[in-house]
């Protein structure tokens, strides 16, 4: 069998038609994660900046449940068309990792809102970091290492607005990405 | 250098692997989604996915989601590197305007 350039040039469009298409057909439903996080956070944080602390905490806890059983809906929908092993070990390593930094929370305790707020926004982009490193995805990697450092900057030079300016930094980068993702499937 | 692969430069075979190596490599792919996909209807992706199953280019897993039967599908590391040679094969004829040599089916 021999193929002159156009049928080559044709095949190549075919498989970079195809694997666009593939991308955003099935990956884009995964965009409603970083959406859910982001109004669930985005929300805590604000509730931390104009809430008194108890009401604040009830607040931040039912948000974090309801995102995570809006998580797990969203997730059984994509596994029923796709699933991978690295996705689940990610979920559970950032599970563990949500434990052991409430565990250091009581184990430092008494921490301010402010610490605890800027120390969870740390644990959770360093798993970012971890899972980008791990997936060799260099987008997840630069988002942790930027979202940190913008919440250390936030820390100390607006500490009365902590509150707002994580529930901003947070709200519209997870919201942001999760917009694109639904948009573009990447 | 690639070698053409006369299993995989069938048109939909094309389509099919190009699907299965989009996705990341621990992924696996639904029967329906990946039919729905490629818009073919059950009997014309499965007849496809046999031969390249036989070939060793493509894994079936038979599991249970929700207590109901599902099949879901991958590429083989094998599959990925025929997949990557034949696209190599492709960018070969288009930069120098010559065939190469062609991999017979399933090899």
């Amino acid at each position: 069998m021999s193929m002159t350039p156009e049928e080559a040039q044709a095949s190549l469009q075919a498989i970079q038609q195809v694997a666009c298409q593939t991308r955003q057909t099935l990956y884009r439903k995964t965009g409603y994660f970083p959406i859910i996080w982001g109004l669930a956070w985005g929300g805590g944080f604000l509730s931390y900046q104009y809430l008194p602390f108890l009401p604040a905490s009830i607040l931040w806890i039912a948000l974090l449940v309801v995102g995570g059983i809006a998580s797990g809906i969203v997730g059984a929908r994509v596994e029923q068309q796709v699933r991978s092993t690295n996705g689940n070990r990610i979920n559970l390593f950032f599970a563990v990792l949500m434990g052991y930094t409430y565990l250091g929370f009581w184990i430092a305790r008494p921490l301010s809102v402010q610490q605890m707020e800027l120390l969870l926004t740390l644990a959770v982009m360093f798993g970012m970091i971890g899972a980008g490193l791990w997936l060799k995805v260099s987008a997840l990697i630069g988002f942790g290492v930027v979202v940190s450092a913008l919440a250390v900057v936030g820390y100390y030079t607006l500490p009365a607005y902590f509150g707002l300016w994580m529930a901003v930094l947070i709200g519209t980068t997870f919201i942001g990405t999760g917009l694109y993702q639904l948009r573009c499937g990447q | 250098m690639g070698t053409l692969n006369e299993l995989i430069h069938q048109p939909l075979r094309l389509r099919l692997m190009a699907v299965l190596v989009a996705l990341q490599p621990d992924a696996q792919i639904g029967f329906t989604a990946l039919r729905d996909l490629l818009e073919l209807t059950d009997g014309n992706l499965g007849a496809h996915l046999r031969k390249l199953e036989e070939a060793g280019y493509v894994a079936v897993t038979k599991t249970f989601v929700a207590r109901k039967p599902q099949t879901f599908l991958s590429a083989t590391p094998l599959g990925r590197q025929a997949f990557a040679e034949h696209v190599a094969a492709l960018e070969v004829i288009l930069q120098t305007g010559k065939p190469t040599e062609q991999k017979p089916a399933g090899g």
